[in-house]
């Protein structure tokens, strides 16, 4: 070639070791963003040469270029679509050694694509264990283009191949299907002439590919119906004809360059297979798996959360006690320093399910966990992808979103992100024990005592809150046909500790990045409302508590959680609580219960910390809290907390969205405000009811 | 004589060559993805209560639903591979 490509599109099926090799090609100099219009993960990166800088595009692992998922849909835009904004100069399609087979199909697709192409063939070594031998120079002659044969986990022969890529040695291979066999070809060039394009194959593809799926179809750049009559051609014909024709061409290629001395014997991977997919063992085994996580999650990130939290307050008196006192000390002190610490805390959750989830990715452990647990979820219209999102669930919603990402299917992908927020996350845990606290004020500490059971029960509603809401979405987005499964269970090996770094790292970037603009923000403005009020009520609020005469430090300290409890009273988020009291008054809820939800809705846990001002309450001890709130009465003299609130409130926080984090994070994921929205609105209608409910009935 | 059936029917570790795969779009798929007439296939483990199917294909394992593999017909083998 004699220009230097500039974007080399990385190709492969599934599992061929493509990623290491990415990873291996472009280290930290590599950045992650979205493909348009959907939500797979770009990953591209720059190879450097003396004299050129050459982008390499990471394309999701696809087994061909016929579009029927997210991924498919950007690798045949990148590979077929004309106008799409990422053009590839050349592909590398990669391919595994030990399975020459399966990958050249999709090398064979790209060589008629009419591509520059280099074949790399990775996994040498677990090829030479297995005793396959190729004949190279033969294999290089009969498709025309170049052969790369290294090994990624090793770092065999990368540097010759890279060398090679940023020298610009592609080239455009021998035609293996010709696409004026499969199709009429004055049509064919009528194909060609509407998208200009020289290369039949790719007019063929972008053909079948507009006059096929009117729901993908829409979302490409070209919308105007294409001119060329395409009525009466049977595609999935054309499509099966190409496909055996293909087969052959592969098969016979392989009879003239492979030679594989045939040993065939159950192999490592098939052993594991026996205990790890078994009825019995594979389910405790991944039920095992899925505990350790859980626990790690929630346990392990307790104390970096608690650091952060610590260190985010102590940033913020700072601030507070060193800058001149005034509205812009307080906004950063209290509303920007404390909101950035509300995004931060949550790193460390992500960080431990990313490490966790690519471990298992990489090991090959994950695609078996889908296998155990599809029966399970196929009912609610989903598959064995979207357990672990809502497993994780359990600990924290947000990361759980983030790792829905790796659901093939759309619409799965989008049900698993609308109910994974029912599953009760550990920031409703603070909420929980305070309630529950109330409900059973002496409870034994035996294993099955009631403050347990109740607990539990509330974890199994959020279960059933989140399985029966998939299963009303599945009714209502219709889908005509359900989902694939139709998954490889790859080899299992060494998870490539680079690549878990790199996830880790993307993962925590991608969320204090993107979804802490939001964040940020909606904290802000709640700050806002609970800090300021109309004109001067606030002041007036403050002043209506007596000073104490002898300021001992109890009476300043009751003094100081009598003005703030005022004050919130006064605010704009007091005034918003007292708006709602009509709305809530069926649930049991009194105003100041309205000041709590709605201070809450950023987070739920800020309920506990909304609670202890509101009920001036000087510390945040559960006891005290717990003390004082059964004593609180209302203007008849009566409890307000009875068990029939209590109730109500704990349904409430079990299935309302109340976090501002998980809406970001599904905005960021969803690529539009449709979702996140449907979903809060959704969810506190179903809280809403819920309560009433509960409400109604207990009191 | 050969016995025809579909791959969701087989035994747990028989060995099987593919006869044809159902021409509709998921039949297609599964053809792309390495199941075509000619290759064999042995089904090596099944999730229980009509959970999914893993095939062993060549050098691959791959997980079909039931009926996925009701897609592909089959003819079994007399030789066992193991087990």
């Amino acid at each position: 070639m004699d220009d230097h490509p500039k974007l080399i599109a990385l190709a492969g099926v599934p599992n061929v070791g493509k990623t290491t090799l990415f990873n291996a090609l472009t280290g930290l100099n590599q950045k992650v963003g979205n493909f348009p219009g959907v939500t797979v993960d770009k990953k591209s990166g720059w190879l450097s040469s003396t004299k050129n800088k050459i982008e390499l595009l990471d394309l999701p692992g696809t087994y061909n270029i016929h579009p029927q998922s997210e991924d498919e849909e950007v690798v045949f835009n990148v590979l077929c679509d004309p106008n799409y904004p990422a053009q590839a100069d050349a592909v590398a399609v990669v391919v595994d050694m030990s399975n020459i087979e399966r990958g050249l199909f999709l090398a064979t697709q790209v060589i008629d694509l009419g591509y520059p192409t280099a074949v790399v063939l990775n996994m040498e070594d677990l090829a030479k264990r297995q005793g396959v031998s190729l004949n190279k120079n033969l294999m290089e002659r009969l498709l025309g283009v170049p052969i790369h044969i290294v090994s990624a986990d090793k770092g065999t022969g990368m540097n010759d191949m890279k060398l090679a890529f940023t020298s610009g040695d592609f080239k455009v291979g021998k035609l293996s299907v010709d696409a004026k066999s499969l199709f009429e070809e004055s049509k064919l060039n009528e194909l060609q002439e509407e998208f200009n394009i020289s290369i039949p194959y790719r007019a063929l593809q972008l053909g079948k590919f507009l006059s096929l799926d009117k729901d993908v179809q829409n979302r490409i750049e070209k919308r105007q119906p294409i001119r060329t009559d395409l009525s009466g051609v049977n595609f999935s014909d054309i499509q099966a004809q190409e496909t055996s024709i293909r087969h052959e061409i592969v098969e016979g290629l392989l009879r003239k360059t492979l030679k594989k001395s045939e040993a065939e014997r159950p192999s490592f991977s098939r052993a594991i297979d026996a205990v790890v997919l078994h009825p019995l063992w594979g389910m405790l085994i991944f039920l095992a798996i899925m505990f350790t996580m859980f626990q790690a999650i929630f346990t392990w990130a307790e104390w970096p959360m608690d650091q952060i939290d610590q260190a985010f307050a102590s940033l913020s008196s700072w601030v507070q006690s060193t800058l001149p006192p005034g509205m812009l000390t307080d906004l950063l002190s209290e509303g920007i320093i404390t909101g950035l610490g509300g995004i931060v805390i949550f790193v460390p959750q992500i960080a431990l399910l990313f490490a966790f989830l690519s471990l298992l990715e990489g090991s090959g452990y994950m695609a078996r966990a889908v296998f155990i647990t599809d029966r399970v979820m196929r009912p609610f219209g989903l598959n064995g992808r979207s357990v672990v999102p809502l497993i994780s669930g359990f600990a924290c919603a947000i990361p759980a979103i983030m790792s829905a990402r790796t659901i093939a299917n759309k619409k799965d992908k989008l049900i698993t992100i609308f109910v994974t927020p029912f599953m009760s996350c550990s920031a409703r845990l603070p909420v929980y024990i305070i309630l529950v606290g109330l409900l059973f004020p002496s409870s034994s500490a035996t294993f099955f005592n009631s403050k347990g059971m109740a607990l539990f029960f509330l974890y199994i509603l959020g279960i059933l809150a989140a399985l029966l809401s998939a299963l009303a979405l599945k009714y209502f987005m219709r889908s005509k046909k359900e989902g694939r499964l139709m998954l490889e269970l790859p080899r299992y090996k060494y998870p490539n500790l680079k690549t878990v770094g790199l996830t880790v790292y993307e993962k925590s970037r991608t969320f204090v990045v993107e979804a802490g603009k939001i964040i940020l923000m909606i904290s802000v403005i709640l700050w806002v409302l609970a800090s300021y009020g109309p004109g001067n009520t606030m002041q007036e609020a403050a002043e209506s508590v007596p000073q104490p005469l002898n300021p001992s430090q109890v009476e300043v300290q009751t003094y100081e959680a009598a003005v703030a409890s005022n004050k919130l009273r006064a605010s704009y988020a007091g005034r918003l609580g007292r708006f709602i009291e009509p709305v809530i008054e069926p649930l049991g809820y009194d105003w100041k219960i309205g000041i709590a939800l709605i201070c809450s809705f950023a987070a739920r846990e800020v309920f506990v910390s909304t609670v202890a001002t509101l009920y001036a309450i000087g510390d945040e001890d559960i006891k005290t809290l717990q003390e004082l709130l059964s004593e609180e009465t209302n203007d008849q003299g009566n409890p307000v907390f009875t068990p029939a609130v209590i109730w109500s409130l704990l349904i409430f926080y079990a299935f309302a969205m109340q976090c501002m984090s998980t809406v970001a994070v599904v905005y960021r994921e969803t690529k539009s405000w449709k979702i996140p929205i449907l979903q809060t609105v959704y969810m506190t209608l179903f809280a809403y009811g819920s309560s009433f409910l509960v409400y109604q009935l207990l009191s | 004589m050969l016995v025809e059936l579909t791959a969701d029917s087989l035994k747990i570790n028989t060995l099987a060559s593919i006869v044809g795969i159902e021409p509709n779009e998921d039949g297609n798929r599964l053809s792309e993805i390495g199941f075509y007439p000619g290759k064999k296939l042995v089904l090596v483990n099944a999730a229980p209560f009509g959970g999914p199917l893993a095939f062993e294909l060549g050098n691959t394992v791959v997980a079909l639903r039931r009926d996925e593999a009701r897609l592909i017909r089959v003819s079994p083998l007399p030789e066992l591979i193991h087990g």
